[in-house]
């Protein structure tokens, strides 16, 4: 309850050890003093009440002392806050992006993840923002968490983690129907082991360039399903054919969809512009019968993950 | 208790020079205009307007009751248990709204503070009946109009009770409509706020200063002004939300270049003053309650007339305290963080007089007592755990979390809720000239106190391990808390239902308490006229000579 699993633990734990230890001292106190009395000025042992109307002194004294403490619990809050929003020099930067309902990681060489990796006892920052709603960044064992708003892009939060192991992230700001499902996890592990991760998927990217490139069909939609998984299109986009909150994948390709495109409903071909299209500009044509709630891609899929993700649709028949 | 009341009787007649006439019919009887339900509907008589609140509310409260007992039952278990996630989302929502907007809201004040206030300060009704009237009106068609949203349009609204845009603009479900009907429950209470703070200044009687209006009107008086002043922020920022969602003018969508952290600013703006506009009549009640069972004056009347006031007033701007993480300035945090603290001050000063006025006091355990002492002990909990929220740190790791859903629910619920159900069997046999029965109610009480802290207690611990609150699914680790709390659900409505039920069955065979003070330590004016009160109250209009918690021979002086 009171670990110490981050450098934010203690800006935490120490507020509210010295506020809930005031507040368990004072609710008994309080609560005895109310007991007593009711049994010792009952009816049946106090048949003549007395009729006090205050005294000033016990007014100033039970003014002053909750003014005071208010203070010094204000105080030690927002010395410990301060502490949360000032980020050490040489921080690892992340930047991490939430939207409906997954969040996609993007380290200082390319690479993305839908899960976070951090090297141990070292100062991470994390650069938040949302594509569409609000959504909020949190990590319960590090006793840190941030909203994401669209539009807002400077927001942020920092920690040190102080053991490897693996970690939960939450979003904590209701943002619809999955608002449960989405979330993530940290993976501390030993500065060697995060620089080994984080070359195998640098490579992975090179790969996916080349494929895509050089157009090999098998490869190319094994790489498109590791993104489909890492970038979270299967918060929304089932591959066996159930109904999630957009179309399945399943039989997607080459099938004639009913959209509505400006108000006007059509019949279209998916083929692979049309799938470019809907993660370029989702709002253009909505599928009938769902609702536009697909935030725009756009940078965040480069043209060769567009071709490996097309692909992978297509194996899914 | 027949001997008190006679003596009481007897005092009341030494104060206002008459005695009431026993041949008076009280309202129940007298012969209107109108007769069977549209004496009632059309009726501007302060006290039918505030049973009809009454009805209403408690139907209100029972539907939202099972939406929360329908939650529980769902997160027993991780994953699916008896709903879908759209299900349980706008289930959630419509606890939420119901609660808040269409019985907290309106609470204590609308239903007993109409029936009482006009009584307590020796007036024949409120300044203004028919808007009172109207009042009522507006909040039957907000009413049907939430409950309209529900089963129209693309379905119940799936945004939480606070409408949080760019989802609630974005969101295909129902919006529009349980916006409106937000809107139209405000002018609702607005106008029950000007109709009250008007009848407090123009309609008191002879004598009864402002310091010696019992602080049951205090506190209705402080919470009229919150109706007053915040309730049409949150009216305009509805309307620009249904503004935004048919026209797409961007004010809070991004997209468009609106700002969500607007829309956060303009709801808390009102929602959190409303906290106090629903918490400030528990208060006062409480302080009522108090003096009447303990039989004795209350300790530091002045004190806890002006902490309603200071809560009132502080409690108007120290809205952003919702938003420590939303992203708003370090500057902005600071100061929201302080005056949240300083809101502290007069909550901890009422306590600290209510506990004092039990000294030397001769208390009896009747059922509003219980409750009052109840909601003594679990305001303060709700009091501290928002000690711990308040500060910026501690925040940042149980900002929205169950931790939050506990602190909340310890205010509004064992707040205001106690209070509620304790002032309705306080006020009980003035209101319907007979007692409910004893034993139930006590049983009732039991329950539902026991059954509020298995229900709350374990989600303070959920919350500080982190279990986000509005979530439909959970981890494991979470669960065996959520059983523990499912549990209380169980014992809290069971104790709940038994008090309607007795409650409902006293209305035919409760014993007839006739007694102008059936509770023998009366003295504010409500004690002073028959059970139930005739049409106009007052058969006389009386002279205030002393303060309210004073007994007729002043012994002090």
């Amino acid at each position: 309850m009171l670990s110490r699993l981050s450098s934010i633990s203690d800006s935490v734990n120490g507020p509210i050890l010295f506020i809930a230890g005031t507040s368990v001292v004072m609710l008994v106190g309080i609560t005895a003093v109310m007991i007593y009395f009711t049994i010792r000025y009952h009816r049946r042992r106090n048949p003549h009440p007395e009729d006090i109307h205050g005294h000033r002194m016990l007014e100033i004294v039970w003014t002053v002392i909750p003014t005071i403490l208010a203070f010094g619990f204000f105080w030690y809050g927002w010395e410990g806050y301060k502490f949360i929003k000032t980020v050490p020099e040489g921080a690892m930067e992340v930047q991490v992006t939430g939207r409906m309902w997954s969040w996609v990681h993007e380290y200082e060489n390319g690479v993305q993840s839908a899960e976070l990796y951090v090297p141990v006892n070292k100062p991470v920052k994390l650069n938040l923002v949302s594509q569409d709603v609000l959504h909020s960044y949190y990590i319960p064992a590090f006793k840190v968490k941030q909203d994401a708003v669209p539009g807002i892009p400077d927001l942020f939060l920092w920690f040190e983690a102080y053991q490897t192991g693996v970690y939960q992230v939450f979003c904590a700001e209701y943002c619809g129907l999955s608002h449960s499902a989405m979330w993530s996890k940290v993976h501390v592990v030993t500065q060697d082991e995060f620089e080994e991760w984080l070359r195998v998927e640098g490579e992975k990217v090179v790969q996916i360039q080349q494929a895509a490139e050089s157009g090999e069909g098998e490869n190319l939609h094994i790489l498109g399903e590791a993104l489909s998984k890492s970038k979270g299109c299967n918060a929304c986009h089932s591959i066996d054919g159930t109904r999630l909150i957009g179309p399945t994948y399943k039989g997607l390709y080459g099938k004639t969809e009913t959209v509505v495109t400006g108000g006007q409903e059509r019949e279209i071909v998916v083929d692979d512009a049309y799938i470019r299209n809907s993660m370029l500009k989702p709002t253009d044509d909505i599928v009938k019968g769902y609702q536009p709630l697909m935030p725009s891609q756009e940078g965040l899929v480069n043209e060769s993950e567009i071709k490996a993700l097309t692909a992978y649709i297509k194996s899914l028949q | 208790m027949s001997d008190h009341a006679a003596s009481a009787s007897h005092g009341a007649a030494v104060r206002h020079g008459t005695v009431p006439n026993a041949a008076d019919v009280d309202f129940y009887h007298f012969k209107g205009r109108w007769s069977g339900i549209f004496a009632w509907i059309f009726s501007t008589d302060h006290k039918r307007i505030g049973l009809m609140y009454l009805v209403l509310m408690l139907t209100f409260f029972t539907v939202g009751m099972t939406l929360g007992f329908v939650i529980r039952l769902e997160l027993m278990a991780p994953g699916k248990t008896i709903m879908d996630a759209q299900t349980y989302n706008a289930v959630f929502t419509l606890h939420g709204v119901i609660m808040v907007f269409l019985f907290v809201v309106p609470g204590l004040s609308a239903s007993l503070g109409n029936f009482l206030l006009p009584i307590m300060i020796g007036a024949k009704d409120v300044q203004f009946p028919r808007i009172n009237l109207f009042s009522w009106w507006l909040f039957l068609t907000g009413g049907l109009m939430a409950v309209t949203a529900l089963f129209t349009g693309g379905g119940p609204p799936d945004t939480g009770w606070t409408f949080y845009a760019p989802y609630s603009i974005r969101t295909g479900t129902n919006v529009t409509l349980a916006a409106a009907a937000v809107f139209v429950l405000g002018f609702s209470s607005i106008l029950t706020g000007l109709n009250f703070l008007t009848t407090v200044h123009r309609m008191r009687a002879p004598g009864m200063s402002f310091f010696r209006l019992p602080l049951f009107v205090w506190a209705l008086y402080s919470t009229a002004w919150l109706q007053v002043v915040a309730t049409p922020v949150v009216g305009i920022t509805l309307v620009l939300i249904m503004v935004e969602r048919s026209f797409g003018i961007g004010v809070f969508d991004p997209v468009k270049g609106g700002d969500p952290i607007l829309y956060q600013h303009l709801f808390w703006i009102y929602s959190h003053p409303a906290v106090y506009i629903m918490i400030l009549p528990g208060l006062g009640a409480i302080s009522d309650m108090l003096a009447v069972h303990a039989r004795r004056t209350i300790f530091g009347y002045g004190f806890i007339a002006m902490s309603s006031v200071a809560i009132a007033l502080f409690g108007s701007i120290v809205w952003a305290h919702h938003m420590f993480i939303s992203g708003q300035s370090l500057v902005a945090n600071f100061v929201f963080s302080l005056l949240t603290m300083i809101v502290a001050i007069p909550s901890a000063i009422k306590v600290f007089n209510w506990v004092a006025t039990l000294y030397k006091g001769s208390i009896q355990l009747e059922t509003p007592m219980l409750y009052t002492l109840a909601f003594i002990f679990l305001f303060m909990i709700g009091g501290f755990s928002g000690m711990m929220i308040g500060v910026l740190s501690v925040d940042v790791h149980v900002h929205d979390t169950y931790f939050i859903v506990a602190h909340f629910h310890y205010i509004i619920f064992g707040g205001l809720g106690f209070a509620f159900f304790g002032a309705l069997h306080h006020w009980y046999p003035k209101m319907f000239g007979r007692m409910y029965h004893q034993v139930p109610s006590k049983i009732a009480w039991f329950l539902t106190f026991v059954g509020f802290n298995v229900l709350y207690m374990p989600m303070f611990i959920m919350g500080w391990e982190g279990m986000p609150r509005r979530y439909y699914d959970y981890l494991p680790e979470y669960q065996k808390w959520h059983v523990v709390s499912t549990i209380g659900s169980w014992i809290m409505i069971s104790g709940i239902l038994l008090m309607f039920w007795n409650l409902l069955r006293s209305l035919k065979t409760g014993k007839p308490c006739r007694e102008l003070d059936p509770w023998g330590g009366g003295r504010t004016l409500e004690w002073t006229v028959p059970s139930p009160p005739p049409l106009e109250n007052f058969d006389k209009i009386p002279t205030v000579t002393h303060g309210p918690y004073d007994p007729d021979v002043p012994e002090h002086k």
